[in-house]
Parts: C-alpha cells; sequence; structure tokens
C-alpha cells in the first residue's frame, strides 16, 4: 500500500513539475477548501499544511518551528503554520526546497474549517511574499438549525439553510472568476463536469474503505490510513489519486474477504482521533502489540461525498468537518459510526495550537463515555513538534491507559 | 496626586464591580427579573439585545487561581478562556438568561460550546459574523442580525420594533461618545486617571446598562476638569513616555499599572476591551439592520476581518499609526497573551509594520501568574530607548 501511496505522490509532484513549467499559476491551498477547482482550472496546487506534516515525517520540522519562533510567531499557534513560515523565512533547511519550491501566486484564504488559523496562515502568508493575492473564501459555522443532523463522513446533512448556501455559492462563483482572471482562461463547463466525476468516483471510494475500516479484523494499518488526508482533503479529483484508491479499495476487500488483519491477533480496538504526531510511528508500535484503529475520525473526516450532479454543493459541503460543524449535528452519525467499530477505547490526540479541536476533546471524551460507555485517554501531541510531548512519555500514558482495559 | 472624592469612589466602585465581586450590577438586573445575555465575543451587536430589553453583558471571568477549566482546557489556552471558564464552572454565570459568541474567532466558537454545555443556557447563539468585508457579507449580515432578533423575540414573547433599535442605537451612541471624550482627555498632560482607571470605566460599559454608565462617564468627565485644576496647581504634572496599548482581551489592569509605573504614561490603546470596542458610531439616519450590519462590518477595526485581495493587518497599523499620532504616543507596548492565537499570528507583522513608521515598540508576553520584574525590566528598557530617541 505505502508502495501504491509513494507512486501517487510521485505522480502529484509530477503534475505540480509540468504546471508549472508551463507557466500555470501556483495556489496555495488549506483542507476543506474547493480544491477540486484547482483541477478544473490547471492550477498548481501546493498545500502548506500537507508540507508541514511532510517535514515532520522527515524529521525536520523542529528547526523549522524554531525559526518562526525566533521571529516571534506564538509558541501555542499551529505547528502547521509555524513548520510553513519556518520553510519560507530559511527555505535552505526546509525539505524540497520549501512547499516543493512553489512560491505561491495566490493563497486561498478559505474560512471553511479552521476561522482563525486558516484566515490568520494566508495574511502571514501574504505578508511574507510581496505580491500575493490573497482570496478569501468564508462559510458559516454549522450550527444543527443551519443543517439539521449530518451524516458522517460523507457530510450529508439533512438541509441546507438557503441564505447560507447562497452566501458560500456566490463566493465559489467569485472565486471562479478570480480563477479565470488569473489564468486568463474562461470555464469549462465539460472539463469542470469530468473533474467532478473523478472527484465523486474518489469520494466513494475513500467512504468505501472506511466502512471497511471498521471491519472485524481491522484490514489496514493506521501507518498506511493516516496518509489518506492528502487525498481527501486536497486532490479528490485527481486520476491518479482515483487510481489509487480504486486499488486500495481492492486490496482492502480481499484482505476483509480473507478476514487478514493488520495484527496478528486484535486485544483491543480504538478510536483515534486528532492529528498524529507525524513524526512518530505510535500507530505502528500498538498495531504490532495487537492494539488497532478501525476508526480515525481525524482522517475519515477529510473525506466528503462529491456529487458531481451537484458541483457546487459538494464544495459547500466539504466545509462541513466535524471541527465547523456543530457537534450535536454529528455526534448521533459518529456514535452511530463507532458502535458498529466495536470499540474498547480511544486515544485522543490533543494537537498544540488547535483550538477547535482541543477546547472540545474533553467533552467529546465525556460524550463517548456517557454515549458507549467507552473510556479514553488524552494525550498532548503537537502534530509537528516532537519536543512539545516527548514519544517516550506518550507511550508511556497510552500504554497506562492499555493496562486498564486489557 | 489627591483623587477626588467621586472619581475615587466611582473608581472603587468600578473595581469592585469589575474584579470584587463578579457582575453585581448585572446579577442585580436579573434578580430584578431582567434579563441578561452573557457575550463572549466583543463584536455583536448588543444593540439589538439592548432593543429587547436584555442586558448584554460580557464574560472576562476574573483574575484568580486556575484549577477547574483544566477539566476541559488543554494548558496551553488562553487566559480568557480559562478564567471564563473557571467562573462558570464555579457555578457563578449559572444565573445567566443566554450565551451569544460570534463566530469569528476559533477560541470563542470553542469557548462558546464549552459554556453552552457547562451553563445550559435556556437561550443561545452563535452569530455567523462574515470575515469578508465585502457588500455580499453585508447582506448576508443583514440576515443574520434579523435572525438574531428574531430568536430574541420568540424566546422573550416579545416584538422589537425599529424604533427599539433606533432607540438603542441612540443609547449606545452616546456611551461611544462618551467615552470617545475620556479618550479625549487623555490627550492633555494633566489627565489625571490611570491607564487602568481609564480601561475599567470602558469595560464596565460591556457589563452594565448602557445609561448607567454613561451616567458614570459623565460623573469621570465632570471630576477629571476639577482634578485637572487642582493638579496644574500642585504643578506635578510629571513627564512620562507616551505609549500607546496594543493587543485583544486585555482586562488585567495590574499590567497596565506597572507600565505606568515605569516611567510610561498610556494614552491610548486598540484593545477589544478599549477603543474598537467603542471608537466608532453607528449611523443613526439610516435603516437600523443596514447600519448595524456596516458598523460592525467595516467600522469596527479587526484583525479578523478584511476586504478581499488586502490585509488585515495592514488596517490594524493603520488604524494604531492613527492613534498614535492622534494621541501623541512615543511608542507602543504590544501585551501579547501567550495563548492567543490572534495575536499570535499578528504580532510579527504589525511590529514590522510599525517599524516601517519609525514607530518603536516593545512586547509584553501576557502569562500568570505576572512576572512582574520580566515586565519592569523590558518596560523601564523600553522607557530609556524611547527618551533617548526624542531627546
Amino acid at each position: 500500500m505505502r508502495k501504491l501511496f509513494r507512486e501517487m505522490f510521485q505522480r502529484h509532484l509530477s503534475r505540480l513539475m509540468e504546471l508549472k513549467s508551463r507557466g500555470k499559476p501556483v495556489g496555495w491551498f488549506w483542507a476543506c477548501s474547493p480544491t477540486e477547482l484547482a483541477y478544473v482550472f490547471d492550477v498548481v496546487n501546493v498545500f502548506p499544511e500537507q508540507y508541514s506534516a511532510y517535514c515532520a515525517s522527515k524529521g525536520a520540522s523542529d528547526k523549522l518551528i524554531d525559526v518562526a519562533i525566533e521571529y516571534h510567531y506564538g509558541e501555542f499557534t499551529c505547528d502547521y503554520l509555524k513548520c510553513s513560515i519556518g520553510s519560507i523565512l530559511n527555505s535552505e533547511i526546509a525539505p524540497l526546497g520549501g512547499h516543493c519550491g512553489m512560491k505561491p501566486d495566490f493563497v486561498l484564504d478559505s474560512r471553511m474549517a479552521c476561522y482563525s488559523g486558516h484566515h490568520a496562515m494566508s495574511e502571514v502568508f501574504a505578508n511574507l511574499y510581496s505580491n500575493l493575492k490573497r482570496f478569501i473564501i468564508d462559510a458559516p459555522f454549522w450550527t444543527e438549525d443551519k443543517i439539521g443532523k449530518i451524516e458522517f463522513p460523507a457530510k450529508k446533512p439533512e438541509k441546507i439553510s438557503k441564505e447560507d448556501y447562497d452566501f458560500v455559492v456566490t463566493q465559489l462563483w467569485d472565486f471562479m472568476h478570480f480563477l479565470e482572471g488569473l489564468t486568463g482562461e474562461k470555464l469549462d463547463e465539460e472539463r469542470m463536469k469530468r473533474v467532478f466525476e473523478v472527484a465523486e468516483k474518489t469520494s466513494r471510494n475513500l467512504i468505501e474503505i472506511a466502512d471497511l475500516m471498521i471491519s472485524k479484523p481491522t484490514p489496514m494499518s493506521q501507518m498506511d490510513y493516516r496518509g489518506f488526508p492528502l487525498i481527501g482533503f486536497y486532490i479528490t479529483a485527481a486520476d491518479y489519486a482515483l487510481e489509487f484508491t480504486q486499488e486500495a479499495l481492492e486490496i482492502i476487500k480481499k484482505r476483509v474477504e480473507r478476514g487478514e488483519g493488520v495484527a496478528e491477533e486484535e486485544k483491543l480496538r480504538l478510536l483515534s482521533q486528532g492529528i498524529i504526531p507525524w513524526y512518530s510511528e505510535l500507530y505502528k508500535y500498538y498495531e504490532e502489540r495487537g492494539v488497532v484503529f478501525p476508526l480515525n475520525l481525524y482522517v475519515e473526516d477529510t473525506f466528503c461525498l462529491i456529487e458531481s450532479s451537484k458541483p457546487l454543493e459538494s464544495l459547500v459541503r466539504r466545509s462541513m468537518s466535524l471541527w465547523n460543524c456543530d457537534a450535536d449535528a454529528w455526534i448521533e452519525s459518529v456514535l452511530r459510526r463507532a458502535k458498529r467499530a466495536d470499540l474498547d477505547g480511544a486515544i485522543l490526540f490533543e494537537n498544540t495550537g488547535c483550538r477547535l479541536f482541543s477546547y472540545g476533546l474533553r467533552r467529546f471524551k465525556e460524550t463517548l463515555w456517557e454515549g458507549l460507555g467507552i473510556p479514553s485517554v488524552i494525550v498532548e501531541a503537537p502534530q509537528c513538534d516532537p519536543r512539545g510531548m516527548p514519544l517516550e512519555r506518550a507511550i508511556t500514558k497510552i500504554n497506562a491507559f492499555i493496562e486498564s482495559l486489557l | 496626586m489627591k483623587v477626588g472624592v467621586q472619581v475615587k469612589d466611582l473608581i472603587d466602585y468600578i473595581e469592585k464591580e469589575f474584579s470584587g465581586e463578579v457582575a453585581k450590577t448585572a446579577k442585580e438586573v436579573h434578580e430584578r427579573g431582567g434579563k441578561v445575555f452573557g457575550l463572549v465575543s466583543w463584536n455583536i451587536p448588543e444593540e439589538v439585545l439592548y432593543a429587547a430589553g436584555v442586558l448584554p453583558f460580557r464574560l472576562f471571568g476574573k483574575a484568580q487561581l486556575i484549577e477547574k477549566a483544566y477539566t476541559y482546557l488543554p494548558s496551553w489556552s488562553c487566559s480568557f478562556s480559562r478564567r471564563c471558564l473557571e467562573v462558570a464552572l464555579s457555578g457563578e454565570y449559572n444565573w445567566l438568561d443566554g450565551l451569544i459568541a460570534s463566530k469569528l474567532e476559533d477560541t470563542c466558537i470553542a469557548l462558546f460550546y464549552l459554556l453552552k454545555h457547562v451553563l445550559k443556557p435556556k437561550f443561545s447563539y452563535l452569530l455567523q459574523v462574515p470575515v469578508l468585508k465585502s457588500e455580499l457579507s453585508k447582506e448576508y449580515f443583514v440576515k443574520e442580525v434579523l435572525n438574531l432578533k428574531n430568536r430574541i423575540e420568540e424566546f422573550l414573547g416579545l416584538a422589537i420594533s425599529d424604533d427599539d433599535l433606533r432607540r438603542a442605537i441612540k443609547i449606545y451612541n452616546e456611551n461611544r461618545r462618551l467615552l470617545k471624550m475620556l479618550y479625549e482627555a487623555r490627550k492633555r498632560e494633566d489627565f489625571p486617571l490611570t491607564g487602568a482607571d481609564v480601561l475599567k470605566v470602558v469595560i464596565l460599559s460591556m457589563t452594565m446598562p448602557k445609561e448607567e454608565h454613561s451616567k458614570v462617564v459623565k460623573k469621570v468627565l465632570e471630576e477629571i476638569s476639577e482634578l485637572r485644576a487642582q493638579r496644574r496647581q500642585e504643578g506635578d504634572a510629571d513627564k512620562k513616555v507616551k505609549v500607546h496599548v496594543s493587543g485583544t482581551e486585555v482586562i488585567d489592569l495590574d499590567i497596565l499599572q506597572i507600565i505606568e509605573d515605569c516611567g510610561a504614561k498610556i494614552v491610548s490603546d486598540d484593545l477589544n476591551t478599549g477603543t474598537t470596542y467603542f471608537w466608532n458610531e453607528v449611523d443613526e439616519d439610516r435603516d437600523p439592520y443596514d447600519a448595524l450590519a456596516e458598523h460592525y462590518l467595516f467600522k469596527v477595526p479587526n484583525l479578523l476581518m478584511s476586504k478581499q485581495l488586502s490585509r488585515a493587518v495592514d488596517e490594524r497599523v493603520e488604524y494604531i499609526r492613527s492613534l498614535v499620532e492622534e494621541f501623541e504616543a512615543d511608542g507602543v507596548v504590544f501585551l501579547v497573551d501567550r495563548g492567543c492565537e490572534v495575536m499570535g499570528f499578528a504580532y510579527p507583522h504589525l511590529r514590522d509594520g510599525l517599524r516601517k513608521l519609525n514607530i518603536p515598540s516593545v512586547r509584553l508576553d501576557l502569562d500568570y501568574p505576572l512576572p512582574r520584574e520580566h515586565y519592569v525590566t523590558r518596560m523601564r528598557a523600553f522607557v530609556e530607548m524611547v527618551r533617548e530617541r526624542s531627546a
């Protein structure tokens, strides 16, 4: 699986290089933003958050974070931001030349998931790069009265209030006009249709994979699954993402049919929530010891059912992630899913600097206990800074929790 | 300096109201049968609540040892959210009739849901304040303010007329004007109040009925005229370095006192608990909902809102520059809560923006308990540097 993923990533990088060589504009995009449009307009799509995760996985993030802090960015801001800034301020120590050497022509300031974070990061980029255009798209924080109950992970709500829907869709059109101006190309509706058809197939594959993950035994390692946000968040519309998810789906289906699991013997089935520290192999460590993770809410929250017949509605729904919706709207669906996964407990990673995520974690812990009788442990986990939570300490904490479950 | 009896009494009253007992006046309103809604954010069109007879009460928590709040909050959370939640978990906000926050900031959204969970208010509303300053956003926000109005009407079983709202806007504007007059008075060398006292007056306006607060400000303004005359006679108008204070939710008065104890005099600010709350007025001559949307989207300086393809930091730097110029400040003191995301992102660019304008600045990291000696050392160095520059 990892080989397939690497091949897909290489194809993604090749696309970026090829478009760049043709003089196409470079756009930086955040999670939950309408990245499909980058494929409609042949924009070089770069993802600072994903790049920061990559830096952490290569052991390069701590130095980049230090560069940002030396420049007086807040210590308790998002690790992704600090890492990204560090790579801009000192690209010499940044992997892949800093954001794959792709200086942005514009940043899409999409306030569709992380409100102050994504916006502030876009603003920071606009300050660090002269002539950078920052385009804002704003979505509501989806309250239950606006959407009713929502199905996870497809992100299908019971309703969408008209005024909010119109508000976001108008801005999506404005963004497409902005891209028309930037690329000098008119919106090609046929092409848009094809792009969204690919995205729909990919997104359906992702959702099916998520459903298979809760099988017994758990068919895929989280070491593989943790890479899926790249697809869910950013490249659903890419043909290479579709091919990867098709192959992955086939592999997982076969494993489920054969009853093959990631662990030789499943001792505990745990829910994972929050961003795993990218510099660690915590999942591997536990899977080798029979502790598996059939439900990873963070990974699956990056998925969204894209419907090619309703492209703009799909992009609006993309903003309905767990961190951008009233918990009352999604909790029933998540608990239903957790019940199906037949869980013994949960590990909740508290990501430093992520307010929407981390402030709600202790409440979520209470809900898991009240709703399903599942105990959980909260582990401080700066996603890119290994110094914030030494792995040994995290393992000690998780081990104590696991011992209490066995 | 001798402090006039009335002003001293007023400041003592404010002090008590502000930190001694949480929400004394608001609680009295509630006990008399009035409705009080707690506000998590500072940029909510309070006029709509006021028009419905509801007292908007800004939540600040209080300075105390944080114990219970860590049950829900990470250790790196900002002091504002820790304090608010601590008070809520202690049961001291249980009397609130409602809770409102704006979706502009992650901290406020997350805190809103935590407070909702703890307090279980009968009324709660998350106001969708757009981040983009545009006509589309304004249209959307007008509808959103109307939604809020409808929800309040439904909850209270009453109707809010346009005239009710216009009256509320007038009352709020009068309060804004009075607070601005208080700041105008700070321009004089013989202004007798401390920066902490002025901030107390402003913060109090966020927690008590505006008409009553306006009476308080009028009294303060009358008294300071007398005090100025007295001060001139005594000839104790000492020369201090004039500073502008920049930050977000600064509610800790001790830090302002420390700044002034180091040879500085605070003359202006761009705090959410200061000028950004009251500096501009709502237009009284147009449709009230349109006027409110216009005001809260376009006229209130906000580090989280900007026009398309422009930068909020530039707007804030310009706002600071205009105040520094107007109040003839010699420099800027940034108060940065270590857990504040907004300043955590914006500070380096605000600093750089001021450097380009040749405005000196110093940063004080707010952490609790306040490391007084650390602040004193930094402030004294800053005051010395500024004095040398202007010598």
